[in-house]
């Protein structure tokens, strides 16, 4: 009956949530004072009208008329039905239990054994996992007790402690909250969407568990499905947990973990994002429990490679690897320089000591096309682990080199600083010319021709005496027509503000602030607020600014570069143009552009809108300041291995690491080299045997077509188009990132921030089972209230409308008006 | 082997102890640079104990310490102080481009001559008038016509004597000027690579001038004259390293210690990542032990060149750990 109802109500129109709890609803009116003031007057209006049809339309037969009187009196009562409006109205009171969230750090870091543990953490431990406690004073069954742990990864560890801890921890836990449970990686994940609930398994390290426990928290011992290890992304974990919880209490946020967040955003930043939402004070307390000995595990990990992405044949490069070891300190090792074929091009001696440590190669390019080199560093006796001992790279070798014309007023710091650094590069030909050291500008070229025989011009703060009118008409041709690039680095004596409204103003990838007195063309910031680059996103997956393969450490790698104090007063970009770089204006007025680029015909131009990018020396010197540059120079340069007039299909960067973004880039020309222009052109991607489609969208020229894309998997990406003459190819080589297992010691230290920040705890595995006790158990009553109108139903409107017909149909049929 | 590349993206959250060294090197160079910013005279110089009168050498040190920490002309918290004293030395210039006030100097005007060059030369890059350049290039002019004819400097204008002491700072200046495309002929810096080797002993090191003995502060010196000068890869430069490096690192290990650790250190940066990571651990470590509370170093042998305050000391001092910076175009690498 209740199923009837619940099925008529819906039927009706009343909504889904009242209409299947139908049997709980009440019906109300709106107004029930016109309701029965409507019923009292609709009977003697229908005695009215019954006598009314039968004096006025004898000829009708009884039944007609009697049917008539009813459509009338029928439509009137319906009048009074809707203007009384009635609704039906649910009341109810929902208990809510606060929400744990438990998230479990599954990354590579939780292969790690645990290590040593103190003496004295031995036996609370081995009660926590359900060993055997050891007696304190039994000295020798403690050390055997504690050796057995130290083997134990990190991982078995926590599937250990939460198979003793079910039924009783995770039972009160489950009980008196709602536990949701999380696992991480290089994302997060909710258990439950991946068949979440999965029996305890007996990792045969001693301890068996049952699944009950384990079951009712939602906490699985192994790891979920699709999970993927290669990153731990804690901060993503504790923000996707809080927004689960969203309008819910929120008890608690457990962090079962080495502590160690690799990627995404910064757990603390999490934390105080969610205290601003909550007027100031914590969502919810963080528990951590640290897994893994306060004793760091001895190891020693190739950490990073600073590499060019680009070399020219025959040149010689720096190769500098960053050693990272801890617990081997006094031991003399060797890091080597490998080629793909393993054998070893270069080594290094090394006496290694605690922490970072510095080893620089030569490595000649031999041969044209992509180098794999290795790192690596021999395992060392009693080494956590050796996943970390080498590090791959890749090096594209080519025969470009770019004849580069530099023109400047002074040698500015940056002129003097990239003097030296290109002429290191065999990948440039350089000739520099400075206005205040020549007499005449015979050395700027007066034709296209003398501009085209260069691929690059870098104009810094160049005079318009040296740069005539004729000089600068010349260059946007030979841009527009030759596909010179063009680098600007203006300085705020002459560019750009001089060139305003001239020809040279054409090239510039933004539009300008209009002169204004002494400090026109530059943005000056106070003294001690100076200017910060933040590189946008599409800054990051730019290859100026391509330091590894991952774009979010790229971006914030250039973003935390020194601050500066000048910058080029510019207003917006050209709309064709791409902002790869900004900061905020000092002035209050939201954000400049600072580094862009942006095609010119067939050239490119690129603009660098401050003069002390030398301060990007600091602590370093050349390798940061001249990847930069190098990069920026060999992506605006002419190339003419991406000629405007054949079809290509290139991705950049070529090489990167799962989840990071990646800018496609096809061109497209029929057989007369014109450009075929569309809305769109799909390309095949083959990944791991399997294909897909990426549709790219037409670009700012015609025959151009741009999209991103984002790799989920590692390996070889193969990316084909068609054209006009065969088919195109290009590879992308995506490589997990080595940062999870960098660093292998228990970041205590973090964990303890989290749980300060918000009035949590850092509770090691020997005190996980006074967690249920930590935690406030108030449970939310929440009244609610659901209403629905009944009197604007589609019955109700067929109702109206077929008693109006069946009048106007009975008048019809007896011939009256 | 030493790290110096502390931010890379996949080392942002490693706080090393280097890194941790670094913070403590630009905090030491911060108070050095708020003490010599104290003690700036009126006219834009500073105070010296080297002759009653402002003296460019110390003025231009100071200078270039401000100028080494990032500290450039017409922008950031120091632009009035380095704008000051570049006017001083502007001002300072003779007639024959000689960068010394005229009068009273009592330890040779081309020492201060080379200083005052080098810190004009650094800060042209940052100003666009003409006559900067053209005091910059009249400065070099002078320094190319006093060479004697061994190829080395002595303390007066004249091209009569040499010693390697002067002859490094004309090597520093001149190095400077090819960096700012300044006019330098090619056969003055050879003939300095003839005179400097000249000084170079067999034993390892190098001598104040030819035919003496080696002393610490003309071993850095001389060292780095080779290197600025092109010739990394001369045996003298790693025999006197070497011997630089078998001498105990202290404050009494030569007479003018500043001056010889000033060179010392750029020295060992300029011969690569080895000799840079033997020498620059001791440097670090004993001027941030040693720096005063108010922000200056002591000038132990040299008090008597710092005078009234301790700026030429300072100075120096500062200027050791900037090379940590990589901030001053004439001595990169």
């Amino acid at each position: 009956m209740s199923e009837l109802a619940s099925w008529l109500a819906r039927n009706a129109g009343i909504g889904h949530e009242l209409a299947t709890r139908i049997d709980r609803v009440e019906w109300h009116w709106a107004r029930p004072a016109v309701l029965w003031i409507g019923l009292a007057l609709l009977v003697p209006l229908g005695i009215w009208i019954a006598r009314r049809h039968a004096a006025r339309m004898p000829w009708l037969s009884r039944g007609r008329r009697r049917m008539l009187t009813f459509c009338r009196i029928g439509v009137l009562a319906l009048l009074v039905f809707v203007l009384a409006a009635p609704f039906v109205r649910l009341e109810e009171t929902i208990e809510e239990r606060p929400v744990v969230a438990v998230i479990r750090d599954n990354s590579a870091s939780m292969e790690i054994p645990v290590g040593q543990l103190p003496p004295d953490a031995v036996a609370g431990v081995a009660g926590a996992v359900g060993l055997d406690q050891p007696p304190p004073d039994d000295a020798a069954s403690v050390t055997a007790i504690g050796d057995r742990l130290a083997d134990w990864t990190r991982r078995e560890l926590v599937d250990q402690l939460f198979a003793a801890q079910a039924e009783t921890t995770l039972r009160q836990l489950s009980d008196a909250f709602e536990v949701r449970a999380y696992e991480v990686g290089r994302r997060p994940v909710r258990l439950q969407e991946h068949g979440g609930i999965a029996t305890a398994s007996d990792t045969g390290r001693g301890a068996t568990s049952t699944d009950s426990g384990m079951s009712a928290a939602g906490v699985q011992p192994t790891q979920a499905v699709g999970l993927d290890p290669s990153d731990t992304a804690l901060g993503a974990a504790i923000e996707l947990a809080m927004d689960d919880a969203s309008g819910r209490g929120l008890a608690a946020v457990v962090l079962v973990s080495d502590g160690v967040s690799t990627v995404g955003v910064e757990p603390i930043a999490v934390l105080r994002r969610a205290a601003e939402v909550n007027g100031g004070e914590p969502r919810a307390p963080v528990f951590a429990v640290p897994i893994g000995s306060v004793v760091p595990p001895a190891d020693v990990a190739v950490v990073d490679l600073l590499v060019p992405a680009e070399v020219t044949l025959d040149d010689t490069v720096s190769i500098t690897a960053a050693i990272r070891s801890v617990g081997l300190s006094g031991r003399q090792t060797v890091v080597e320089l490998r080629d793909a074929d393993g054998n070893v091009l270069e080594s290094r001696p090394l006496d290694l000591a605690d922490g970072r440590q510095q080893v620089a190669f030569s490595w000649k390019a031999t041969a044209v096309g992509r180098a794999g080199l290795t790192v690596a560093v021999p395992s060392q006796d009693g080494e956590a682990t050796a996943v970390n001992n080498a590090r791959d790279m890749t090096v594209l070798v080519t025969t470009r080199t770019l004849k580069t014309l530099v023109v400047d007023d002074v040698a500015r710091w940056d002129t003097r600083f990239l003097d030296h650094a290109i002429r290191r590069d065999k990948g440039f030909e350089p000739m520099f010319v400075l206005a205040s050291a020549v007499d005449t500008n015979d050395a700027i070229p007066a034709t296209v021709e003398g501009w085209a025989a260069y691929d690059l011009v870098l104009l810094g703060d160049a005079p318009t005496r040296l740069l005539t009118e004729d000089c600068q008409r010349t260059l946007v041709e030979a841009v527009e027509k030759r596909g010179v690039g063009v680098v600007f680095q203006p300085g705020g004596s002459h560019l750009p503000h001089d060139y305003q409204g001239m020809p040279l103003a054409t090239l510039f990838p933004v539009e300008i602030e209009p002169p204004a007195g002494a400090e026109a063309g530059v943005i000056e910031a106070p003294d001690f607020e100076p200017l910060s680059m933040v590189v946008t996103a599409r800054g990051a997956m730019h290859s100026a600014f391509a330091m590894s393969g991952d774009a979010a450490g790229n971006r914030e790698f250039w973003s935390t570069m020194p601050s500066f104090f000048r910058a080029a007063a510019v207003v917006r970009p050209k709309p064709s143009s791409t902002v790869l770089a900004e900061i905020a204006d000092p002035r209050g007025r939201g954000t400049i552009p600072l580094v862009i680029e942006a095609p010119f015909g067939r050239g490119r131009t690129f603009w660098i809108g401050t003069d002390e990018t030398f301060r990007w020396r600091r602590n370093v010197g050349d390798p940061v300041f001249w990847r930069f540059w190098g990069q920026a120079l060999r992506s605006t340069g002419r190339r003419d291995d991406k000629p405007w007039d054949t079809s290509w299909l290139m991705v950049e960067p070529a090489q990167c690491e799962p989840g990071s973004t990646v800018i496609v880039e096809l061109n497209l020309v029929d057989d007369d080299k014109r450009p075929v222009e569309a809305g769109s052109q799909p390309v095949t991607l083959l990944a791991n045997g399997e294909s897909a489609a990426i549709e790219l969208a037409a670009a700012e020229r015609p025959g151009l077509y741009r999209g991103a894309y984002t790799p989920e998997s590692v390996g070889r990406h193969g990316l084909a188009a068609s054209s006009a003459a065969g088919q195109l190819a290009a590879d992308l080589m995506v490589a997990a990132s080595s940062r999870e297992l960098a660093r292998t010691a228990v970041d205590r230290g973090a964990l303890r921030t989290l749980a300060d920040l918000t009035g949590g705890a850092v509770l090691e595995p020997d005190a996980f089972s006074t967690l249920p006790y930590r935690l406030t158990e108030a449970t939310v009553e929440t009244n609610r209230t659901l209403e629905d109108d009944v009197w604007d139903t589609w019955p109700v409107l067929v109702l109206l409308v077929g008693m109006y017909c069946v009048d106007i149909g009975i008048r019809r049929l007896s011939g009256s008006a | 082997m030493a790290f110096l590349i502390p931010a890379w993206p996949l080392a942002a959250q490693d706080a090393s102890d280097e890194q941790r060294q670094l913070g403590r090197v630009e905090a030491a160079v911060d108070r050095g640079l708020e003490y010599l910013a104290g003690h700036q005279e009126p006219d834009g110089s500073f105070p010296t104990g080297v002759s009653g009168k402002p003296n460019t050498g110390v003025s231009a040190l100071c200078l270039l310490a401000f100028m080494g920490r990032g500290h450039a002309p017409e922008r950031g918290p120091y632009r009035e102080t380095v704008g000051r004293t570049i006017n001083f030395l502007l001002k300072s210039r003779q007639e024959n481009g000689l960068v010394v006030l005229p009068g009273g100097n009592s330890h040779g005007p081309m020492y201060e001559h080379a200083l005052a060059t080098l810190g004009l030369i650094e800060a042209s890059g940052w100003l666009v008038e003409p006559e900067v350049r053209a005091a910059c290039q009249q400065a070099i002019d002078l320094i190319v016509q006093a060479q004697n004819k061994e190829g080395g400097w002595r303390y007066q204008p004249q091209p009569n004597d040499a010693d390697l002491s002067v002859t490094v700072m004309q090597v520093v200046a001149l190095r400077a000027a090819l960096n700012a495309r300044l006019k330098v002929p090619t056969e003055t810096l050879d003939r300095a690579v003839e005179y400097v080797k000249r000084c170079a002993k067999p034993e390892g090191g190098f001598a104040y001038q030819p035919g003496q003995g080696v002393k610490n502060a003309q071993s850095a010196a001389g060292a780095l004259c080779l290197q600025l000068l092109g010739h990394h890869d001369d045996p003298a430069v790693a025999k006197a390293l070497t011997s630089l490096q078998g001498k105990k690192y202290e404050h009494g290990m030569d007479q003018y210690f500043h001056y010889m650790n000033y060179y010392a250190m750029q020295a060992h940066f300029q011969a690569g990542e080895e000799q840079w990571a033997a020498w620059h651990p001791r440097v670090r470590s004993l001027l941030l032990e040693s720096q005063n509370a108010d922000g200056s170093w002591p000038g132990w042998h040299e008090e008597k060149i710092n005078g009234r305050a301790k700026c030429y000391s300072t100075a120096m001092a500062t200027m050791a750990l900037e090379v940590y910076m990589h901030y001053l175009p004439a001595y990169q690498r």
